[in-house]
């Protein structure tokens, strides 16, 4: 980023600056205090690099000032202004952000599409669809993994994924709905949209019900078969 | 402030009006729960049967040392445990309990509906779960899927489930040895085949394709735990255990059985306990979780029987029973807990669970 690198030499030159005009005068005292005794024994080292209290205490204040100005800039203003896309891609290929796309895979729910839109506000949105319910067994498996994440990675930002799938976990677990689309958006705002439909008539009751038309014809070809080998 | 005491008074007299009217209040196993218990000077624990002995060896050394009146502990099995853990606050309601998984988030919500609502959770540890051979047979390289592919009455071919048709051990995965399948399996009514069903087989189908895209999940499970009836399979019934070791020793080669770590390293001259997915069941695999074959044990407490810091609330014993639980010398590494067959957490989740437990922080879900 050009702003930043930019922000930052000023930093630097602007103590460095400091550090030259400050650091003039006390060496040169130095040097003339030292004049009585070169008759007797001359200096082997005029290296003047010996900072003078003052220089010590500008140099830890600039220093800290640099520090800050770093932590100011990589913590805050980062937050503040809108990242690039690429930034964006690398993010949400982080460890935890592809703990959240696991534990979605494991509570049945697979990437359908990615939202992108380029332009001064970017955006962008993963859209995950259910592909299976879950049986208790599941369940059980998918809370023990929460829990160890939540242990392992505290923090505000996993703590709202970890919410994320806790609101799953318990609409799936209710009788009457079930979240058959979720829209997990991180551009401009981080934002969740659940689509929550009824459960009886969905289309998942639908594909199970043709899956098991399915199972049934195969166990009859089977059947047939056997019967032929005879 | 008439009014007010004059209900209270109200509500004491029908209750226990209404108490005696009904008899004695039961606990969930249908005996009645002891008058110390209505007064509140004993706990009252209900939950897994498995949890059984850690909780008396928690509960004896709180009544020991607090010169307490015993706890009434009540075996009911993890699921009607926890429904009747949050069935409500107040003496005939339990105040503990244990369980061998996680509280589900539908039960939790089930809990604060009842008015359940501040939930202390404790673990202490993990049960192991271990595959074993004959003492003197060579390594089984196991995984997951491979014990699957072994063991499955189908097995998914494109989007077929022909019947399963390996005899040897070679079949399934290259890698395993010539031998015959042959597996020692608890029957259903056991609670070990439980664990089976729900981690060892369900945990192989999250990883079969053709399966896990089956939407319906009682299908996909009816699917997934369908086991073989060729007699490769012996199901064995109670006492577990103590006739899988009988059973072994009598067993040909490349006979596997499933059986708690705890039990199976107390035989190490019948039988060999074998790595499933490459890792061996080490106190460090369990507690760092490489091992897939375990189950987290858990107590929940309600807070509202907790005595506060003034002594105020219902229960006596409980800050001494969260104490005792979350205690180095229960659940560390060399606890008597741990001696007794639990599993110990890695440092950082007994650091965490301690800090949660002793400052009674609720689960926040």
């Amino acid at each position: 980023m050009p702003a930043k690198k930019f922000a930052k030499r000023l930093a630097t030159a602007g103590v460095a600056l400091m550090m030259t005009a400050l650091s003039v005068m006390p060496t040169a005292r130095a040097e003339v205090s030292g004049m009585g005794t070169m008759a007797i024994l001359p200096p082997t080292d005029l290296v003047r690099d010996r900072p003078t209290y003052l220089e010590l205490v500008l140099a830890y204040s600039g220093r800290a000032l640099g520090g800050a100005w770093d932590l100011f800039y990589d913590n805050v203003l980062d937050r503040i202004l809108p990242p690039s896309p690429m930034s964006v891609a690398n993010n949400v290929t982080k460890e935890d952000a592809m703990e959240l796309f696991k534990l979605l895979s494991l509570a049945g729910y697979k990437l359908k599409e990615i939202d992108t839109q380029v332009g001064l506000i970017p955006t962008v949105a993963f859209k995950f669809g259910q592909v299976r319910d879950l049986s208790e067994a599941d369940t059980d498996y998918l809370e023990t993994r929460l829990q160890d994440w939540a242990v392992r990675s505290p923090g505000m930002g996993t703590s709202i994924q970890r919410s994320i799938m806790d609101t799953v976990i318990a609409i799936n677990n209710s009788t009457d709905y079930h979240v058959s689309t979720l829209k997990v958006q991180f551009l401009p705002l981080p934002k969740v949209a659940f689509s929550v439909s009824p459960k009886t008539g969905a289309l998942g009751e639908e594909s199970s019900a043709l899956m098991r038309a399915i199972q049934r014809v195969d166990k009859n070809v089977q059947g047939v078969r056997r019967e032929l080998k005879k | 402030m008439k009014m007010q005491a004059k209900t209270a008074l109200g509500w004491v007299a029908g209750v226990l009006l209404g108490n005696a009217a009904v008899g004695p209040v039961l606990a969930g196993d249908g005996v009645p729960l002891p008058p110390e218990r209505m007064t509140g000077k004993a706990m009252y624990i209900i939950g897994s049967t498995l949890m059984k002995p850690y909780t008396a060896a928690i509960t004896e050394r709180v009544s020991r040392n607090a010169a307490l009146p015993a706890a009434v502990i009540v075996s009911k099995g993890t699921s009607r445990g926890v429904e009747s853990f949050c069935d409500g606050v107040g003496l005939e309601t339990p105040d503990v309990v244990a369980v061998s998984r996680r509280m589900r988030t539908d039960e939790l919500q089930r809990c604060k509906e009842h008015g359940v609502t501040d939930i202390i959770e404790i673990q202490v540890g993990y049960e192991a779960t271990a595959v074993v051979s004959r003492r003197d047979d060579q390594e089984y390289p196991l995984t997951l899927l491979s014990f699957y592919r072994g063991v499955a009455a189908e097995l998914p071919e494109g989007y077929e489930f022909p019947a399963n048709t390996a005899k040897h051990w070679k079949e399934v995965d290259r890698k395993l040895p010539d031998t015959e399948i042959r597996v020692v399996l608890p029957v259903p009514a056991l609670g070990g085949r439980a664990f089976v069903e729900d981690r060892m087989l369900q945990g192989a189908c999250r990883d079969i394709f053709e399966i896990k895209t089956i939407f319906d999940s009682s299908e996909r499970v009816k699917q997934c735990v369908n086991l073989r009836k060729d007699g490769h399979i012996v199901e064995l019934d109670a006492p577990y255990d103590a006739n899988v070791v009988k059973t072994m020793s009598q067993s040909p080669a490349g006979t596997l059985a499933v059986l708690p770590l705890r039990f199976a390293a107390e035989h190490p001259d019948v039988l060999k306990i074998q790595p499933i997915n490459g890792v061996m069941p080490t106190a460090q695999a369990v507690a760092n979780r490489s091992y897939d074959l375990i189950r987290p044990l858990y107590y929940f407490v309600k807070k509202a029987h907790v005595k506060n810091y003034l002594g105020e609330g219902p229960v006596t014993g409980l800050r001494e029973f969260v104490t005792e639980a979350t205690r180095e010398s229960s659940l560390g590494p060399d606890g008597y807990l741990t001696h007794m067959g639990v599993m110990p957490l890695d440092d950082q989740m007994r650091q965490h669970v301690r800090d949660s437990a002793l400052t009674l922080t609720t689960m926040d879900r």
